[in-house]
Parts: C-alpha cells; structure tokens; sequence
C-alpha cells in the first residue's frame, strides 16, 4: 500500500515537473515522515522508484522509441540489447529510492535521538 | 550507531545525486538523471515526431499556409504571400532541424564554449577570423535590402514560433545530450550559416606552405613544380572561348619582390581538402526529349543530420523546389518550372595573408607605408560554461583581421602567426538576394541578373531553362591580382599589396549555349591560359572535369536515367591515364608471389572503383606510396620540415612524358641513382605490406567498399548517431565521389520541359531526430546509387499517391 501510494505521488511529480530527483526527494520525505524501520523504508522507497521508472522506460520501449533506445545503447557503450538501458534506469531508480528513504528515516531517527538525549 | 548508519546511507545518497545530477567526464559526459528520466528524458525523442503536423494556429501567419507532405517527410508549402512562405519555412525546418540550426551556427560564431566545456581557444578562432564580423557585414545589406529583410525577418520569426512552444520533454536529444537549451533564432544567426558555408568553401590558404616551399626549393623548381602549365587540365571554359570585352588594367608587381616567414610560422600543415563537386547541364540539342537537362552533384562532408532540408515554396511569386539550408529562407539548388540551377566550389582563392609590422612600444600600431597607423579595436565576449566571459580584442587594420600576433599560438596549423587576413567574405554582400531571384527566375537574363549580387563563396553556376538556354558562370567576388599575388604571405607594410579592385562582373569566366552542346564545372581551373586575368587558387586535379566532358561529348539523345548513370559513373582516369604505364614498368621486374597477385589484379581491372573490386585499393596505395617517395626528399628541407607536395597531375604528367626525370632519384642515397622503375617497385612492394597490416590478408577486408567504404558520422560526432561502415564505391576524382567522410551530398537531375521532371537524393533524412525513421531513410539508396523522383506540385490541391498528409496553418493575432 505504501509503495502504491509513494509510486502514485511521484508519478504525478514526475508528470508535473521535469525534475528527475523526485525519485530521490519522495522516498526520503516518506522516510523521514512516516516509515516505522529502516529496512522497510528502504525497500519501500527501492521498489516504489524502481517500478515506477521501470514501467514508464518500458511503455516507451513498447510503444514507439525502439529507434531511439538502440542508438543511446550504443552511445553509452552498453552491450547488446536494448533492453540493458530499461535495466539501468530501473536500478538508478531503485537505488536512488531505497537511499533516499533510509537516509530519511535516519535522519528522523538521528534527531529524535538527539531530542531524547537533550 | 544511528549517526553512522545515518553518515553512511546519506553519503550513498548523495553520491547518487551528485553522479546523476551533474555531467560525468568519463562514465557519461551528460546529466543522467535528466537523461534517463523516462518523463522527459532521451525517450521522447522518438516515432512520436514523425506524424503529420497536425493543423494549427499560428502567430506571426497572415493567411493560411496549406502544407502537403510526401511519404519522404518532404513538405510541399502552398503560401498565398512571401511573408508567410518563409515564415512557414522557418517554423518547418525548426520542428526537424533546430539543434542542427543552433549548433552550426554557435560554430560560426565562436559560441561552442558556452555549450561545451573545453572549447574556448576554439570559439577564439572563430571570432578571431572574423566570423561574427563577416556576418554583420552581410546583415546590414540584407536588411537594407527590403525583399530580403522581409524574407529574413518572416523567417526568423517563424522558426522562433517553434521554439517558444518547445516544452523541455520536446528538446531535440542534442540538447538532452549536451545539456543545455534552445535559443530564439536572430536573423544575425541565419548569416552566420552563410558565413560558416563561405569559411568551409573558402577559408583555406597555401601561403603559408607555398612561402616555405619557396624559401626551401627556390623561384626556379616552385615555378616547375608548382605553376607547372597543368597539360591535362579540360577548364570550366574550355580554351578558345572568346573574351569579348577591354580587360581592366591590372596592378604592377611591386619592385621589391617580398617573400618571407613570419617568425613562427615553422609548423606542420596539411590544407583542408576541398570540397568539390560536379554540375553540368545538357541542351536540348543532346537530350531525347529536345529539352535541356540539368545535373547538380555537391560534394561535402558528410554527417548527419544532413547539411540539406529538401522542400517545395510556393507562393504567387514563386513556386520553387530543392534543398534548403537549415537557418536560411530559400532553395539553395533546385528548380522551378521554368529553369533550374546549382552549384560547384569555384576554388578561387579570395582569402590572403598580410605580415604586419606593429610598432614595438605599442601593439595597436602598425606601419603601412610610411606612416604608423592605429589598429580598430574589435572586441569579442566569449561566454563560458560555468567560468564567466572572456573578453577579447582583436586588431583590424588596413589588410583586415590579425587573427593571431607573432607571440600566439595558432589554434589551426596553417593560419600564420603576425598576419593579418583579408577574406573576401569579410565584405558586405547579399548572397540572400541571389536565392530569392533563382527561386523565381524565368530565363537567363533573370540568371545572370541574380548573379550579380552574389560574392563569396565563389562558385561555377550552371543554369538550363525550358526557353532551351544552358549557360555555365564562374560567378564570385574576384580580386584583380598580378600573377603569383596572393600565393605567398604578403607585405602588409606596402600598399601596393593591397587589393586594387575586382574583376568585372561581366569579364568573369562564362560560357552560354556553346556549340559542344553542354556545359560543365569539377572544380577545376575555371578557364585556360588565353583568359585575360590572372586567377589561381585550389583547383581540382583534371580527372573528374575530363571524364564528364568525355562523356558528355560521347551521348547524345540524353535521358534522365543516363544523367543518374554519369553522376554514380566510376571510372578511376587517373588509374586509366597513368596505370599502363606504370604497369608496363613493373612488370618486367621481379615480383614475390604476392606482389605477382597484386600485379594481375590490376592487370586485370577496368579501371572502375566499384565497392565489389579489390583492384581500387591495391591502386590507391600504390600511387599514395610512389608520390610519396617521388616527393618527400624533394619536399623536404631543413630547417622548414615537410613541403607541399605538387598537384598529383604534375606527378602523372612526370610519370607519362618524363620518366628520366631526376626526382625519381631518391637524394638521401647519395651512392646510388634510383630511376622511375625502381621507384614503381619499391612502393610496390610497401604496398603489400601495408594492405596486409590494415586489412588482413587478401580476400574479402580488401574489397573497395570496405578497406575504404564511407562513414556519416553525427554532427557533434556523437557515437551511435551516426551511420558507419557503408559499402560505397567512387572517390576523390571520380564522377561519383564518394570518399570514406565526404561525398556526394545531394544528387540532383532536372530535365526541364513543357513539365518539368526531377529526381534528387542526399545521404541522410529530412528528419533531425535520431529516434525518427526519417532520421537516415535515405543513406541505402544513396549508398546504392539510387534516386527519388521529386514531387513537383502546382497547386495545393494536388492529389499524388505518394501524398501522404495535409496540415493547415491558420493565421493568428498579429503579434
């Protein structure tokens, strides 16, 4: 449920603005906000981007940017496939997510604590 | 133990963001985060560019602009005024080419360092020759001018109609790339383009190798070598054409013969290659249908996307079909109904170097005559990306630019150091007015009167009409030289040096409805030695201007497809013309089992550089290998270095009628007198060895369209974007003259008539989206010698089954 809602809310930021840090700023609002423990905050954060931006690459993939996809493959010196690329932004995402959200819940953790011990 | 994971997951964070945020030099030199965001990043570049342009309202339209589309993405534009014809150009060519528009023009004008980290002594040089300075020049005729200001400003404002809607998920990939954003277009931007195509056919010099050549080998054997009478030369104007007309006086020589080095000149220089091209129009005294036909082949560098956007303009003044220059109004080379036109390189030099001697106290004065002059200040602000502007101020004196002082270091080899430049493109002119009047000229005195405004970059203008005229100008802003001037560096210091006026107009090399039947230019010497003037410069070997005379005299009852056939013709003359003889020479020598299998390779060859032959590189070789060891003790010299070579028809001219000539003898064998036969072997020899190490052993590696092929590399040379590795055939001074980065870039046949007909294709697509299947649909058939047949249309109404889509563009509020 959390991670449909976390996806929801970053899809419409993402549709809403050109800023590819949302993937990043979401699951890191959500970790400091509302997550219960650092493993689940980041497996959260982890699969809400890396879906997200799993989906989005291949809808492209699928409708119309083959052309596109098999030329930036070779800009970028990827081997083979296409498919590679959808890959690597999908681990960007979920990697950029996961973070994101432990460091959030860290941080909340690391000033409660700091609050507790004043 | 919280702070530490805390430390640690935060570090990781930031990392990502920082990798992902910012362009990384070695992983990936753009901003990936942007980049791959699939929201807006690299994958909205895709198909989803290639529908019809749906129809809309436009600002800027005063009527409404019909445009039709062919199935080749080519729009055929019906406009009921001028204003809203290049309007409707400009927005167009925006929609397919805009990070083409922005980019070759930032490189006209010195402006890559604010895209490109690294670029500022590029960008120097480029301000420093006087790009922006030439362009100003030019706006300000342009804009005197009331038809091509108004030509220039509905342009301008129709690319910018484009540009401001751009939303940044729409940004051409370029600019995802290189991470930066569109700019509006000014009409300054749109003569820069033409100042950038003036540079690239103009902006080369010999001077400064021709001065140390001098210096090293002396007047005698640099008269023989250099300005050797080229024997197998067929000019533009062939021999014997009258010259009606009083020649003007030409200035003296000064007494004083000056020749010398500026003081930092002692580089290595190789000059740029030439852009060259073929054109050539038939009467209708030669064709089947008794209509002339006219053929227009420029040879460029080839990249994508294409130098060339093909279009119809219609409007009730015109209704002209071709290729267009992204950035500028108007058909460069096309047709109408009544005549058609194009161009070649006419390689006459207008662009000469001037030592200048500043006062040593004060680096603003320098001498011209008897007198210290003070130097204009021409200051130039280069922004930089991330870093500020640099400010700088570069000298202009009597003899034009000094684009570097004796103490820099020249970004290009060949400029030299302390000179000034005197570029015939620095000039005002409106070359813009030209291309309007070819659009809409009906007859050769509409020709001739269009080529009156046209200066620099010279070219040879062929022109046929359905009136039954073909006529043939070598058309340009020309110096009046006395002979030699301008082959070495100049004294800037005397006057006399300075040019003193040009050749008349109408005194310039031209020929009309000779009797031969046609007309035809290969960037070689514009006309033979009985021409009145003293023109020089670089001038294409005879090869490929002989091979189309000599066919062009061998046809008659001309179709078409015999056109197309001649421009994809093959023949090597060089091999035709100097090969027997060498071979006749090698053959009686003794030979290792492969260097025997090259030989009956070319014994056996026709002489064509056909992809599927093995015998074109084994030749190519061989020759580059001979010349190099007929030439380089002779061109050589201490303290000077490596020489210029003489024109490779000097060379087949030794080879032919001289083969006891004593440059054949090596001068670094003091002992022993090689001759022409040794030398033939010896190069033989190193030629095996060298087609084994580059291609492997002789089979399949060796074949001509793959030892040599051709690469159309992405503007920016982007890996990925480009097209690699193509099985062409042709080269240099072929017909067909395709080499491995530079070629063909638009074919074009136009057989005039009561309708006139036309075929065209250029290596690349009308798209400028590398997501698009228009980006490069053309580059197989191109690569296969085809040809598409244009779509001339009459009215907007015009059904054709290759007609694919229809947009409207209304007029909006007047802005």
């Amino acid at each position: 449920m959390k991670i449909l809602i976390l996806l929801l809310a970053m899809l419409m930021l993402h549709l809403l603005t050109p800023f590819w840090w949302w993937v990043i700023l979401l699951p890191l609002a959500y970790g400091f906000l509302a997550a219960k423990k650092g493993w689940r905050a980041f497996i959260a954060g982890m699969c809400s981007a890396g879906l997200l931006w799993f989906a989005m690459s291949a809808v492209a993939l699928l409708t119309r940017s083959e052309t596109i996809l098999a030329k930036v493959n070779v800009m970028v010196k990827l081997p083979g496939e296409s498919y590679l690329i959808i890959l690597a932004a999908t681990i960007i995402a979920m990697l950029c997510g996961g973070f994101g959200a432990l460091t959030g819940f860290l941080l909340r953790e690391a000033t409660r604590s700091e609050a507790r011990s004043a | 133990m919280t702070r530490i994971k805390l430390l640690f997951s935060a570090l990781i964070t930031m990392t990502l963001f920082y990798l992902l945020q910012f362009p990384q030099q070695n992983l990936a030199p753009f901003p990936m985060g942007k980049f791959l965001n699939p929201f807006s990043g690299f994958w909205h570049n895709d198909t989803g560019g290639d529908e019809i342009l749906s129809s809309r309202t436009l600002t800027g339209l005063k009527n409404s602009v019909i445009v039709q589309w062919d199935d080749r993405r080519v729009p055929h534009v019906f406009a009921q005024n001028d204003h809203d014809l290049y309007f409707t150009q400009g927005y167009l060519t925006a929609r397919d080419r805009l990070w083409q528009m922005d980019f070759i023009t930032r490189a006209a004008a010195g402006r890559i360092a604010e895209v490109v980290p690294g670029s500022l002594e590029y960008d120097r040089y480029r301000r420093r020759v006087g790009m922006i300075y030439a362009a100003e020049n030019a706006l300000k005729m342009m804009l005197a001018d009331s038809v091509s200001r108004a030509a220039l400003e509905a342009y301008t404002l129709g690319v910018n109609a484009w540009v401001e809607a751009l939303d940044g998920k729409d940004f051409p990939l370029e600019f995802k790339i290189l991470n930066y954003r569109p700019e509006l277009w000014t009409p300054l931007k749109s003569a820069l383009l033409l100042k950038y195509m003036a540079w690239e056919l103009s902006g080369f010099s010999e001077e400064l190798m021709m001065t140390r050549t001098r210096l090293a080998l002396g007047d005698s054997l640099t008269e023989a070598l250099f300005f050797r009478p080229p024997l197998l030369m067929e000019p533009v104007i062939p021999a014997g054409t009258p010259w009606p007309f009083q020649p003007l006086p030409v200035p003296d020589k000064p007494e004083a013969d000056f020749f010398q080095l500026p003081l930092n000149a002692a580089l290595p220089f190789e000059p740029d290659p030439a852009n060259g091209s073929n054109n050539w129009a038939v009467s209708g005294s030669k064709t089947r249908s008794g209509y002339p036909i006219l053929c227009s082949d420029p040879h460029l560098g080839l990249r994508l996307p294409s130098i060339w956007y093909e279009m119809q303009l219609v409007s009730p003044t015109v209704n002209a079909y071709g290729v267009t220059l992204p950035g500028t109004p108007t058909v460069i080379i096309g047709f109408n109904r009544e005549v058609a036109w194009g161009q070649t390189n006419a390689g006459t030099d207008v662009l000469d170097w001037y030592e200048v001697e500043f006062k040593e106290d004060n680096p603003w004065e320098y001498r011209y005559g008897d007198a210290w002059l003070p130097a204009q200040q021409r200051i130039e602000r280069i922004a930089v990306r991330g870093g500020g502007t640099v400010v700088d101020t570069i000298p202009i004196t009597q003899h034009g630019l000094v684009v570097y002082r004796q103490h820099e270091k020249a970004f290009k080899e060949g400029i030299p150091t302390g000179t000034a430049l005197r570029w015939a493109a620095h000039d005002p002119s409106n070359e813009l007015r030209t291309f309007l009047l070819l659009n809409r000229a009906r007859n050769y005195d509409d020709f001739v009167e269009a080529l009156s405004y046209y200066d620099c970059p010279g070219q040879n203008f062929v022109f046929a009409s359905a009136g039954g005229d073909i006529a043939m100008h070598h058309n340009g802003k020309f110096p009046l030289r006395w002979p030699r001037q301008g082959r070495y560096i100049s004294d800037g210091r005397d006057p006399a040096y300075q040019w003193q006026g040009w050749i008349p107009r109408e005194q310039l090399p031209k020929t009309r409805n000779p009797a031969r039947g046609f007309v035809a230019s290969a960037n070689q010497n514009p006309a033979a030695a009985d021409y009145p003037y003293y023109m020089d410069g670089k001038y294409a070997s005879f090869e490929r201007g002989a091979r189309i005379n000599e066919r062009l005299e061998a046809m008659q009852r001309i179709t078409p497809e015999d056109m197309m056939q001649l421009q994809n013709d093959n023949l090597n003359l060089h091999a035709r013309t100097a090969l027997p003889r060498m071979l006749a020479v090698l053959e009686k020598q003794d030979l290792s089992l492969f260097e025997s299998r090259n030989l009956q390779v070319l014994q056996e060859w026709n002489y064509m550089n056909h992809r599927d032959s093995i015998a074109p590189i084994i030749w190519d070789r061989w020759w580059d290998n001979f010349q190099q060891l007929v030439w380089e003790d002779e061109c050589y010299s201490e303290p000077y270095g490596r020489l210029l070579f003489p024109r490779r028809d000097v060379t087949v001219d030794l080879v032919l009628n001289d083969s006891a000539s004593s440059f054949f003898d090596i001068r670094s064998t003091a002992d022993t007198r090689e001759t022409f036969s040794d030398l033939l072997l010896l190069s033989f020899q190193k030629t095996d060895q060298d087609l084994t190490q580059a291609y492997g052993t002789f089979g399949e590696g060796w074949r001509w369209g793959k030892s040599r092929g051709t690469d159309i590399p992405h503007m920016a040379k982007i890996p990925g974007l480009g097209r690699m590795g193509l099985d062409t055939s042709g080269d240099s001074m072929i017909v067909n003259a395709t080499k491995k980065r530079h070629g063909p870039s638009w074919r074009m046949v136009v057989a005039l008539g009561p309708e006139v007909k036309a075929w065209g294709i250029y290596p690349g697509g009308q798209s400028g989206n590398p997501g698009s299947k228009y980006y490069d649909d053309f580059v197989d058939s191109w690569v296969n010698g085809k040809y598409y047949e244009l779509l001339y249309l009459k009215s907007p109404g015009d059904s054709h089954p290759r007609l694919v889509g229809k947009s409207i563009l209304q007029g909006g509020a007047q802005p």
